[in-house]
């Protein structure tokens, strides 16, 4: 399968054409827990990750959300 | 109808077009539920009081220590030792006499937070735990209160606040945990004043546009503050059609719109 190019927090990264948000967890193995993904500014519903393919020119962010006060 | 003394007293804002004797009016009528009296809180409690919000309603359990003091500018050193809620009614009178402080050291919870909110216009969730959040984001869906959600840590920070309209995410469709990772507390993982200044200072900004009416432009977005690269970034909140808070009252209520709309 061909490479698509992404940006994560403005670093560049390959991924597989048709990498879901839920793929990318795996693949950076990134606990869920608390974690945040934004595609193209737009904050993607946890539900939601598994159906959610990436696309060349992808800008995602991802962060953790925070609790403290 | 406001006072000369008031008119006076609040004309800088007062000449600001989107509020005038209307908004300032509003503001003196209003009830703003503060949860939450640590880092966040004590920012927001400063602008509002000082803004002329009729009644503050500050829920805490804790007692002012020494080392709150670099972040939580509201206290001041002989307040050490006092309950936090006592110590910020005083300062809240202090700063403005007129304004009304219900004190509640205690943890809210159950019917009392349920009542507690639904008698406030306005919520700002300061809390400093992911279960009190999620309490607090039932409860204002469920009454439909507009609520304004900060954090932070470390040099980040976090601030949404959420419309509560049918077709508007909730903080669940946000964050859908009842736990987060270990580090999340300030005692920690360290904090400085001024980021979480910044966010519960927004939150009060985002108060008085929601109590002044004005147009809620940045509803339902999420504001990550970073400190370190000094940047601002916007995000859009979009809401979780399998939300477990929101999915179900969504549905009751377009039902409801689709039939007044035939």
């Amino acid at each position: 399968m061909s490479d698509i190019t992404i940006k994560i927090n403005q670093q560049f990264h390959q991924v597989s054409a048709g990498t879901s948000i839920t793929d990318l967890t795996k693949l950076l193995s990134i606990a869920i827990t608390g974690c945040v993904f934004a595609l193209n500014q737009s904050v993607v519903p946890r539900s939601a990750w598994s159906t959610t393919l990436l696309s060349e020119g992808d800008q995602i962010s991802l962060f953790q959300a925070i609790a403290g006060g | 109808m406001l006072s000369d003394a008031q008119f006076i007293r609040y004309q800088r804002q007062l000449a600001l077009p989107e509020i005038g004797e209307n908004g300032q009016q509003s503001l003196l009528d209003s009830r703003v539920l503060v949860i939450g009296c640590g880092g966040l809180g004590s920012a927001a409690v400063l602008y509002l009081a000082s803004a002329g919000i009729g009644q503050l309603v500050i829920v805490d359990d804790d007692r002012v220590e020494s080392s709150n003091l670099p972040r939580q500018v509201i206290y001041r050193e002989r307040q050490i030792g006092q309950t936090k809620v006592d110590a910020m009614a005083e300062q809240i009178k202090a700063i403005n006499v007129n304004c009304r402080v219900r004190a509640i050291s205690k943890r809210l919870i159950g019917t009392q937070l349920e009542l507690e909110v639904l008698n406030a216009d306005v919520v700002l969730d300061c809390t400093d735990n992911i279960h009190s959040r999620q309490q607090i984001n039932q409860l204002c869906r469920k009454l439909i209160k507009p609520l304004i959600s900060g954090s932070a840590i470390g040099w980040k920070g976090q601030v949404i606040a959420f419309d509560q309209l049918p077709l508007s995410p909730c903080y669940h469709c946000l964050v859908p945990d009842s736990e987060l990772p270990a580090a999340q507390r300030c005692n920690e993982f360290g904090i400085l004043g001024p980021v979480v200044g910044i966010i519960g200072t927004l939150q009060a900004l985002q108060a008085i546009m929601i109590l002044t009416r004005q147009t809620m432009r940045n509803a339902n977005q999420l504001t990550l503050f970073d400190a370190h690269l000094f940047q601002f970034q916007t995000l859009n909140v979009v809401k979780d059609p399998q939300c477990e808070v929101c999915r179900y009252p969504q549905t009751d209520q377009m039902k409801g719109e689709a039939t007044c709309q035939i």
